[in-house]
């Protein structure tokens, strides 16, 4: 039952397939069960798969199912073949069991929309893609894989594309993603100069026996963290992913949460052997997770849009996964990025839930007091920043807590530092957005009010079960202090990634790091409850206190500014002054110039060509004469 | 070599030369009447180029085509016996095609003189 | 191994062509579609018969017909072409009041004689091919008696063609002459053993070159090209841009893959047929750039295509070559069978003009019709791509990056010419009216075969290139 596992991405790919060409005369209903058919039975086969893989002896892993010899370019051979291995085997289970959940609720969301067919071959192609992304078992299937769900996110980012600011926001994800992709495209080919081939198990061969020097891998590393920076929404290219709160709230929930944005986590830890070698790339990771977790939070604290603060959020929870990948706990980023998909996902299904019985509004600053109107999304809502916030023995709290032990058992305590300040943070923010939406006074806008309802229970009963997950998904990764065998989910990724320098603290030390996190996630929600529940005058104070500050923040310290004024608008000013002197003198002089040259050509060699018979058998034995002429003298 | 191959080109380029010249630099006035077919000076009294029965060559050209089966078969009887068994199916099947052919011809009315 | 095997492929299809014709005499005009069914079944079981000899080396008649694999890769691609080209005839026929059985007939024996010559190395059985292959091609040509261009199409072609095989004869004569022999082996072997080429092999190359030169239809050999392509039944058209230039490869291959290894002065040879290819790249886009007419635009990117062949043929790289042949076949029957597409009862519409606005009117039609031009431009995903890309990089591997750059140039050219049917067909408003005939089942089956090929082999090109290796490496020199 093991070798069946590479029909988990041709199903939802047949599914889009058959959405794309039938979908605009299929009815509504059909479309939806077909496209949630296609993602559960995915998620069927990655199950049957995971439990055959778990039978199976270590030493055969990762299965390979070599498909089709795609490309043979001289020594350059690329195979359409899947791999399935414990880390493929997580991902396929939360793309698709996360997917599917969030497909069924896009069921209830999307009801009204007129382009009905159009979302959900869009998230069926998702799907497809970001499994070929995580099964492909070389760097170019994985950047086909890549690629697509970047067009995808594309699509979905822009679904509304009469609306400009999504037709730009779709746009902006799509280009500031190419940047990070150019790094991506110069590892993969940097990994086949030096090692000769694409495959993972060729790669990981070759760095195992030694045929990579430390500067190469340094090097191979850091390109490959551009891409990973570009799609997993780091310092200095995250600019795209709150702009791509654009998209459906179910697209928000997939895409930007729970799936495409940790390709590039996914990404590391699948090169782990790589980083590994290279401890400056390693290092770099870890950093870069770290500024970007407190910087993204810092941002979340002063939005008043709903997505947005979780949009940052996500950014923030990112970076959390890198440091786990940055001080060699790539067991732990995995695991976070495991939970970091329900509850997040979770979030923002139940910010979607909101919004639907808002009719659409955003602003949280009109909200509040929602509690009694939304007795079902406002639970779920409440365990999903539970969760995130790091409280104790719900999922949240078991993975984060594992990376930021590690990162103080490897003495990175820089990072560590950033990280636990960034808890304060989280809980904060979350709270922040849970009591302005959900207690205090009523602030809707009385059209509104009139159309509040609750969503139905095609939306809700699918934040229930992810709910669920939200508070159980930790379980299965215990930290030391319970014991070391509880920690399954390390125990089982540990074929794929070896654990080999993993500094270890004694548990009294653990203890203590854990009870302070916590206390520190509860300090941050206390902070959250007197600001907006006791004194609810506070944050207007501190606002007239430090008016530069929060400015600072609230413009999000005017990065997407910062951009604009330093690259686009020169790059635009520049490909204007190219194309004024350049493209329309020099290229279009000469193309038109050449233009003219060809055509002239062609008139003359064209007259020659006169319809007479006795002309052609002379050119004909012109041609003789001076082929023999040329070969016998 | 060398002077054999450029009289070689003169000579090939010079005639060609003298049909291009003359393209290019003869005046090319035409009128109805210098396009008329020439005709002894009178005006023609019909086209210059008219259907005509095509039937002779039909005939001519399957009377080549059954006569060279005959001539074939004088080879094939002077080495009947060393070919062998081989040699009849061969050209058994090779009259056979012929055959084929007759028939055809026949029943499209190749061989009907009056329609 | 000597077997009666290796000749049930031609059987099948001399049978074939020998029943169609006594039938076509005994059924009514209305049945005669039905033919082109009988003709499709031969043609399948000829198929049949050459999978079944893959890689079992039949041969007959002292070797004088072969079948390795290279043949029989050919072979292949030969019946595919020949069906899809009896596909794509069948309603064309009736609209154009050419509906003779003949037609069918004369197909199967077209294609018995280009099995022949694919399928042998001894240059006198190739020239009873050729020949076969010729006559049959002269006839199909003129096959729309009413019409003075079809007429004047296959008057060119039989005057030109027996022209250029009194050359090919020639030098047949003038290579026996040297070596005493007429089997490519023994010719090259003969060659061998001399320190420099004769005078008269010299010669009898050059005109066994200009032989088969005017079969591809290159430069200065070419000029039949476009007025027989132009005058010729849209169907047959497709098939002249195909069958003879595969054989007319094929051939090729045969006589100068071993020649470039063995024979001192090869390099003469070479750059003789380095100034053809790169002559035949330029003119031929060259002059389709000034077409107006969408078969005389086909007929000279197929002068073109043939150049980008020759380079094939210079970087002695036979796979790729093959790669391409399989490509063309596909694009450039769809590309015809798009353009037959537009047609109804006694008219066709062939101008640039009439296809304005054909994109939005009939959009599968354009849309297939479009991804045919992209891929015969050579842009990705489409097998055209990926055709030009191993031509000129097998090319540029052996060197011959002069060559490369007057390729990459004219294809340049190329797109130019491609694209204006697209920007016709997309982006004018139509300046009349153009209502064709779409009850064409068979055409839609052909569209959709050769859509399916181009992009399978831009995309997933592995298969083929296995196969297109075990033919390679079986290539028998006898």
């Amino acid at each position: 039952m093991t070798d069946i596992f590479w029909i988990i991405p041709l199903i939802p790919g047949l599914s889009s397939l058959i959405l794309v060409i039938f979908g605009t005369k299929l009815p509504k209903k059909y479309i939806s069960i077909q496209a949630c058919a296609a993602v559960f039975a995915s998620f069927v086969v990655s199950v049957i798969s995971f439990i055959g893989l778990k039978q199976i002896p270590h030493e055969a892993y990762p299965l390979i199912k070599n498909l089709y010899p795609w490309i043979q370019s001289g020594d350059f051979k690329a195979a359409l073949s899947f791999q399935f291995d414990p880390l493929t085997a997580v991902m396929a289970l939360v793309v698709t069991g996360v997917g599917f959940i969030i497909h069924v609720y896009s069921i209830g969301y999307m009801a009204k929309d007129k382009s009905y067919a159009r979302f959900f071959q869009n998230m069926n192609l998702f799907t497809f893609s970001m499994l070929i992304l995580v099964m492909g078992s070389n760097l170019v299937l994985m950047f086909v894989g890549w690629e697509g769900v970047g067009l995808c996110s594309y699509l979905l980012i822009g679904f509304w594309f009469e609306k400009h600011s999504a037709a730009n926001a779709g746009k902006k994800a799509f280009i500031v993603n190419r940047i990070g992709d150019a790094g991506f495209i110069l590892g993969i080919l940097f990994i086949f100069i030096y090692v000769g081939s694409v495959e993972f198990r060729a790669i990981n061969e070759a760095i195992g026996g030694g045929h990579i020097t430390q500067s190469i891998a340094t090097l191979i590393a850091l390109l490959l963290f551009v891409g990973a920076v570009g799609k997993s929404a780091q310092i200095p290219l995250y600019v795209w992913l709150p702009d791509a709160m654009e998209g459906p709230t179910p697209v928000s929930a997939l895409i930007h949460a729970a799936t495409m944005v940790t390709a590039g986590v996914y990404m590391v830890a699948r090169m782990n052997l790589l980083y590994t070698l290279s401890g400056t790339a390693a290092n770099i990771v870890a950093l870069v997770g770290a500024i970007t977790a407190f910087y993204a939070a810092t941002m979340a604290l002063t939005q008043n849009d709903i997505k947005r603060v979780l949009a940052y959020s996500t950014i923030s929870q990112l970076g959390y996964m890198f440091i786990g990948c940055g001080v060699g706990a790539y067991a732990a980023g995995i695991f976070h990025l495991y939970t970091h998909a329900f509850f997040k996902s979770l979030l923002f299904l139940s910010a979607g839930s909101v919004m639907h019985a808002l009719s659409g509004e955003l602003n949280m600053q009109k909200m509040g007091g929602l509690k009694k109107y939304l007795p079902r999304t406002f639970p779920v809502f409440l365990i999903g920043a539970i969760a995130i916030s790091g409280v104790p023995f719900l999922s949240g709290f078991f993975s984060k807590d594992a990376i930021l032990t590690s990162a103080f058992a490897n003495g990175n305590y820089l990072v560590w530092a950033l990280g636990i300040a960034t808890v304060v943070l989280t809980a904060f923010y979350m709270f922040r957005l849970i009591f302005l939406t959900f207690f205090g006074q009523e602030r809707l806008d009385p059209e509104v009010k009139k159309h509040l309802h609750e969503s139905p229970p095609v939306m809700t009963i699918p934040l229930q079960i992810l709910a669920f997950f939200s508070i159980v998904a930790g379980y299965v990764g215990l930290p030391l202090v319970f014991g070391k065998k509880l920690n399954l989910f390390g125990h089982f990724l540990e074929p794929v990634i070896k654990v080999s320098h993993e500094a270890h603290l004694n548990l009294s030390t653990e203890c203590l790091l854990i009870l302070f996190s916590v206390a520190v996630a509860l300090f941050g929600i206390y902070l959250a409850y007197i600001f907006y529940i006791k004194k609810p005058q506070t944050p207007h104070n501190l606002v007239a206190k430090f008016p530069t500050l929060y400015k600072l923040l609230y413009n999000k310290y005017y990065v997407d500014e910062i951009y604009n004024a330093t690259i686009v608008q020169p790059m635009i000013k520049g490909s204007e002054f190219v194309y004024d002197n350049f493209d329309l003198k020099v290229i279009d002089g000469t193309l038109n110039g050449s233009a003219k040259t060809t055509g002239f050509f062609g008139k003359f060699f064209s007259y020659f060509q006169t319809g007479l018979i006795k002309d052609y058998a002379l050119i004909f034995l012109l041609g003789v004469i001076l082929l023999l002429g040329y070969l016998l003298f | 070599m060398i002077e054999l191959f450029l009289v070689f080109l003169v000579f090939g380029f010079v005639g060609a030369l003298m049909v291009v010249v003359n393209k290019i630099l003869g005046p090319r006035k035409t009128n109805p009447t210098k396009e008329m077919p020439y005709e002894c000076g009178s005006p023609p009294l019909q086209e210059g180029i008219n259907p005509f029965p095509i039937k002779y060559y039909l005939v001519a050209f399957l009377f080549l085509l059954f006569d060279i089966e005959v001539v074939f078969l004088f080879p094939w009887a002077l080495v009947f016996k060393e070919v062998g068994m081989t040699g009849v199916i061969l050209m058994f099947a090779y009259i056979f095609i012929l055959l084929m052919g007759f028939i055809y011809a026949w029943k499209k009315g190749a061989f009907q003189w009056e329609k | 191994m000597n077997s009666l095997n290796a000749m049930f492929p031609l059987l099948t299809l001399i049978v074939g062509a020998l029943l169609v014709l006594i039938l076509e005499v005994s059924i009514k005009r209305e049945n005669k579609t039905y033919l082109a069914f009988i003709s499709i079944i031969f043609l399948m079981i000829c198929g049949f018969f050459c999978v079944q000899s893959w890689g079992k080396d039949f041969s007959y008649f002292n070797n004088h017909l072969y079948l390795d694999n290279f043949a029989l890769f050919f072979s292949i691609v030969l019946i595919i072409t020949t069906i899809l080209v009896t596909l794509i005839s069948m309603k064309y026929l009736s609209l154009q009041n050419t509906n003779v059985g003949e037609y069918y007939a004369l197909l199967l024996l077209a294609l018995s004689g280009m099995l022949i010559m694919v399928s042998s190395s001894d240059l006198i059985v190739i020239f009873l091919g050729l020949e076969v292959l010729s006559m049959s091609s002269y006839t199909l040509a003129g096959l729309k008696r009413d019409d003075q261009k079809s007429s004047e199409a296959a008057l060119k072609y039989f005057l030109l063609g027996s022209f250029a095989s009194a050359f090919l004869v020639y030098g047949l004569a003038l290579l026996y002459g040297v070596s005493n022999s007429t089997s490519i082996a023994v010719i090259i072997d003969h060659f061998k053993t001399e320190s420099s080429l004769s005078f008269m092999a010299f010669a009898g190359l050059g005109l066994v070159i200009v032989g088969f030169g005017f079969k591809i239809a290159v430069v200065p050999f070419h000029m039949w090209t476009p007025d027989v392509y132009q005058g010729a039944p849209t169907p047959i058209t497709a098939f002249f841009s195909i069958g003879p230039k595969a054989v007319g490869f094929a051939v090729l291959v045969r006589l100068l893959y071993p020649f470039w290894h063995v024979a001192y002065d090869s390099e003469v040879i070479f750059s003789l047929l380095w100034i053809i290819s790169a002559l035949t790249m330029i003119i031929g886009n060259l002059i389709a750039l000034r077409q107006t007419n969408i078969k005389r635009m086909l007929a000279y990117s197929s002068i073109a295509h043939a150049g980008y062949l020759m380079v094939a043929i210079l970087s002695q790289d036979t796979s790729s070559l093959m790669f391409y042949f399989v490509v063309y076949l596909f694009m450039n029957i769809g590309a015809f069978a798009a353009v037959i597409a537009l047609g109804k009862k006694d008219k066709e519409y062939l101008e640039l003009d009439d296809y304005a606005g054909i994109g939005f009117k009939y959009p599968w039609i354009g849309a297939t019709f479009a991804v045919f031009l992209f891929s015969l431009a050579g842009f990705p995903p489409t097998g055209g791509f990926l055709a030009k890309f191993y031509v000129f990089s097998a090319a540029v591997r052996e060197g011959l990056v002069s060559l490369v750059i007057i390729g990459v140039l004219a294809s340049l050219v190329s797109v130019y010419y491609y694209l204006r049917i697209i920007v016709y067909m997309y982006m004018r408003e139509p300046t009349h009216e153009v209502d064709i005939n779409l009850e064409n089942p068979a055409l839609f089956l052909v569209l959709f075969l050769c859509l399916y090929g181009v992009l399978q082999l831009g995309i997933f090109p592995g298969n083929i290139l296995l196969i297109i290796k075990q033919a390679v490496s079986s290539i028998a020199f006898l």
